[in-house]
């Protein structure tokens, strides 16, 4: 799993009542794809499983709260691309969330535009308008009815987005530290 | 306020909170904290302090900010050009 290709030693570090240890880089690309897969899963596949759920409890905190304030709407690949590249780092929970809202949440609507349903529109199997075939088409409801989600607007849509982001940029950081990975290992001397 | 929240369904529709939204940063600036922290506390005996540490630190920087925006849109900017009617 580990391979020492470039260990940088420091010089041992001593104080009063301190073991003497050195810290070693090791470059670990297999964790750092773990944890691209599941925040966190890198660290805990190098031994360190309580920093990995910190790491992970933190980044899908941030993701699935995210969705909490803004809707499954605040993660939305077409309409939302530039948003969704730094969500896309929290990993294929993120692809998982963007195609179910896609396929499941999203449908035609009368102006050709593939889009989240508004208040009083239900959705049907009909015609995709651009190729004819079967597709997801929004209609008129009977009065009250609701789509499956609703579309967030304003400021709840852009914290929501940002919370989504964020968790996927603070991925990206957790990848490099288990892809250059440094441990402290203790000499047993003391000073 | 009880049927909006009884209307609500969990992830599929946005939180009603328009007016207080500036409150959701204080969960941001936790979740931050907590996400950088774990990463980069070298003891995890000192990643509940230092995670508070960093979230008031952020929560502080984020009003100080607010409040220089604020007087210099305000104060600053009317000063240096007043406004003609």
């Amino acid at each position: 799993m580990t391979t020492p290709e470039s260990p940088q030693s420091q010089p041992p570090q001593t104080g009063a009542d301190e073991p003497a240890w050195v810290e070693i880089e090791r470059f670990h690309p297999l964790a750092a794809v773990a944890a691209l897969i599941l925040p966190g899963a890198g660290h805990a596949l190098l031994g360190e499983v309580k920093r990995g759920v910190l790491i992970g409890t933190g980044v899908l905190g941030l993701f699935f709260g995210g969705i909490l304030i803004g809707g499954i709407d605040v993660v939305d690949q077409r309409e939302d691309f530039i948003w969704f590249v730094g969500q896309a780092m929290v990993g294929p929970i993120a692809f998982g969330v963007d195609s179910l809202y896609q396929h499941r949440y999203k449908a035609w609507g009368p102006e050709r535009a593939y889009r989240a349903g508004n208040p009083g529109e239900v959705r049907i199997m009909g015609v995709n308008p651009e190729n004819g075939r079967p597709a997801p088409v929004w209609i008129t409801g009977p009065p009250g009815s609701m789509p499956p989600s609703s579309k967030s607007l304003a400021k709840v849509n852009e914290i929501g987005t940002l919370y989504a982001t964020l968790a996927g940029m603070l991925n990206v950081i957790a990848v490099l530290d288990v892809l250059f990975h440094r441990r402290r290992i203790a000499t047993g001397a003391r000073a | 306020m009880i049927a909006l929240l009884l209307a609500w369904r969990p992830f599929l529709d946005p939180l009603d909170a328009h007016d207080v939204w500036y409150l959701l940063l204080i969960p941001l600036a936790l979740g931050i904290s907590w996400s950088y922290k774990a990463v980069r506390v070298r003891s995890l005996d000192e990643f509940w302090r230092q995670m508070l540490a960093m979230t008031i630190q952020t929560i502080v920087a984020m009003i100080a900010l607010g409040l220089a925006v604020f007087i210099f849109v305000e104060h600053l900017v009317p000063m240096i050009l007043p406004i003609r009617m």
